[in-house]
């Protein structure tokens, strides 16, 4: 969160904080919250203060391929079963992009500088790729992510606001209960350090199972 | 209302604005913006034949006669000089007899620009391209048209008399595209001598979107290098910043050696090539944040809400005073001062902009410390001495990392003599 967000008050900050966890306790549909945490605090407080603003040309581009480099090699080695959404988002939203430059007779360089943003990296792989609020099947976060691709590019093309990419994920969020019903899949579970093996089994054969990688590393 | 800044160990009062040109051939923009209302006026420096001017502009919307004005290039001006970088000057007291302390100023910078020409046409043809209204403002005729496709706006353009760069036409292309009327001036001679301005005044558009941007793709397609473009965002909620590049900070704050106060402009000029050099010529630089109530120092006086609502700043309610924010301290217009060099290579977008939340004062200002030149003794005189040789270092190294320039230009110019046999090979 303290990526994106923007705030000259601490106490802006100690709120979002508290609503980015609380959110994950209060807002909850079948046992699964339904907001990526840091997404809902930012959203809220954006609407709700006049004290919040996500500054998404910070980066500028120079530091764009290293970034990128590491985003991926991090996401190889920590998630890789669940890096679909982040793929499936990254292809549809590029697509988007330079499907409509094209349409308007944009030189490419046009799409490419606008895909070449700290902010949507950091929203790709760090936001929209969270296990516990994107959908439980894998044809779900495909669709999923091509629905918030489809709806950022309309709130930032078509509405011209900033934090397109915000906006839509806090709006589509509540499609993935409707998803996982319609597309159904087993649930994510972040492993327990602490939990304890099955009868027969073994704490190794628990590392080994696919719920017992470490933690990811994702804004939520 | 000016402010005196109290320092320690520090005497002085005087108080210089030089309202200097620093930069040539620069584009102006005032963009005065809240919700989706926004009021664009638009400046430039063209020193040619009135007769060869003309801008084509993509604006969102049909402009109605009562959307644009000819504004006042003394506003800007005014505008420039006060939110411009600055140098402050410190006269070192005598440090055997410490007493109180002041600041001053200085400062400015200019701008100004050039785009296309022509003289105009009436009727609509078979192009494709309607003209949505036409009016005389001032000393402009002014159109704004739409076109179905580009090629034939550029044709329509070119039979007219506007000389429009070749590779126009696929810039013109997106913008139709995005359903974007182009406002098109020229100089109605006529107007103008029976108005008597020997100066081209800033054309001024209001009109309602959601687009918070300036569109400068078209002014590069024939650009023989890098062009200066000054944004003053007037804003009732805090600092403007563009969303599509980096926005950064000038560098500020800094001792310099006292010579610069007769070379600033050449200083500025230098200064903000190495920053444009050493950020690759992709960023944006904030050079003024400030809340338009107060300055401190003020490189000029404040602007009056009469200005400021000459400038189309819509929502002071018509006080002589400029309204409190409420809840908070400060007045309810906040001025960002954005300066960006660009090209199509490293700005392949228009810019992109969005209002912050934040309040935070900056200013582009540098410090000039006089040294004490008394022949008075004491402990304190001497230790203040032997410690000016090293503060005249730290000077001169100041304002090589800025500007780039040789420091062995620079300790020539301030007289330090290289006392470390390694301070003469660098």
């Amino acid at each position: 969160m303290c990526l994106l967000l923007r705030t000259n008050d601490l106490w802006v900050a100690a709120a979002a904080a508290t609503i980015a966890i609380g959110s994950k306790f209060v807002l909850r549909v079948r046992g699964k919250h339904l907001f990526n945490p840091t997404n809902i605090a930012l959203v809220l407080l954006i609407v709700c203060t006049d004290r919040v603003w996500v500054s998404p040309g910070q980066w500028g581009s120079a530091a764009y391929f290293g970034f990128l480099v590491a985003c991926l090699g991090g996401l190889v080695v920590t998630r890789a079963s669940r890096a679909d959404v982040t793929f499936a988002f990254a292809a549809a939203y590029s697509a988007l992009v330079v499907a409509r430059s094209s349409w308007l007779g944009e030189p490419m360089a046009i799409p490419v500088h606008r895909l070449e943003n700290g902010a949507l990296i950091i929203f790709t792989f760090f936001m929209i790729s969270d296990p516990r609020t994107t959908p439980d099947s894998r044809a779900g976060r495909f669709v999923f992510a091509a629905i918030v691709a489809l709806v950022a590019c309309y709130i930032q093309f078509r509405l011209y606001r900033t934090n397109a990419l915000l906006w839509s994920l806090a709006c589509c969020a509540p499609l993935v209960p409707l998803l996982d019903v319609v597309l159904p899949g087993r649930r994510y579970a972040w492993p327990s350090l602490t939990a304890a093996p099955a009868p027969g089994g073994s704490y190794e054969a628990l590392a080994g199972s696919h719920f017992a990688r470490r933690p990811d590393l994702v804004v939520r | 209302m000016k402010r005196l800044l109290a320092l320690t160990s520090l005497v002085v009062l005087i108080w210089w604005s030089a309202d200097t040109r620093l930069c040539n051939k620069a584009s102006q923009v005032v963009l005065v913006r809240d919700d989706d209302k926004t009021v664009l006026t638009m400046a430039n420096d063209f020193k040619g034949d009135p007769k060869e001017f003309a801008i084509v502009i993509p604006v969102p919307a049909v402009l109605e006669r009562g959307q644009i004005h000819i504004g006042d290039k003394a506003l800007l001006d005014h505008l420039d000089a006060y939110s411009a970088p600055r140098l402050v000057e410190y006269f070192d007291e005598n440090p055997c007899t410490p007493s109180r302390t002041r600041d001053t100023i200085a400062a400015g910078v200019g701008v100004g620009g050039a785009l296309l020409k022509a003289p105009a046409p009436r009727s609509l043809d078979t192009l494709g391209v309607r003209i949505e209204a036409s009016y005389t403002i001032g000393e402009y005729d002014i159109l704004i048209l739409s076109a179905q496709e580009s090629g034939g706006l550029e044709t329509w353009l070119r039979r007219s008399g506007y000389q429009i760069p070749s590779g126009a036409s696929a810039v013109l292309a997106s913008y139709i595209r995005q359903g974007m009327k182009f406002f098109v001036a020229r100089v109605n001679l006529k107007e103008q001598a029976k108005l008597g301005f020997t100066f081209l005044r800033p054309i001024q558009v209001a009109y309602e979107s959601p687009k918070f941007m300036l569109p400068i793709r078209l002014g590069m397609v024939n650009a023989a290098g890098p062009q200066e473009l000054f944004v003053y965002a007037l804003t009732r909620r805090g600092r403007v910043e563009a969303t599509n590049y980096r926005t950064v900070k000038l560098p500020t704050g800094m001792d310099l050696p006292v010579y610069v106060k007769q070379e600033f402009p050449a200083f500025y000029r230098a200064m903000f090539d190495q920053q444009v050099r050493l950020n690759r010529m992709e960023t944006v630089f904030t050079e003024y944040a400030w809340d338009m109530g107060w300055c401190d120092p003020c490189a000029a006086e404040p602007m009056s809400a009469s200005e400021l609502g000459q400038l189309g700043v819509f929502w002071l309610g018509g006080g002589a005073a400029l309204p409190q924010r409420a809840g908070s301290g400060g007045s309810n217009v906040f001025i960002t001062r954005l300066h960006v060099r660009y090209d199509a290579a490293h700005f392949p977008e228009d810019l992109v902009f969005q209002q912050t939340a934040d309040r935070t004062n900056f200013q582009g200002r540098y410090v000039l410390r006089h040294p004490w030149t008394g022949t008075e003794s004491c402990d304190a005189a001497a230790s203040y001495r032997s410690a000016l040789a090293m503060r005249a270092e730290l000077e001169a190294q100041s304002l090589a990392d800025l500007t780039g320039w040789n420091i062995t230009d620079i300790r020539g110019r301030m007289n330090i003599v290289a006392t470390k046999w390694w301070q003469r090979i660098w």
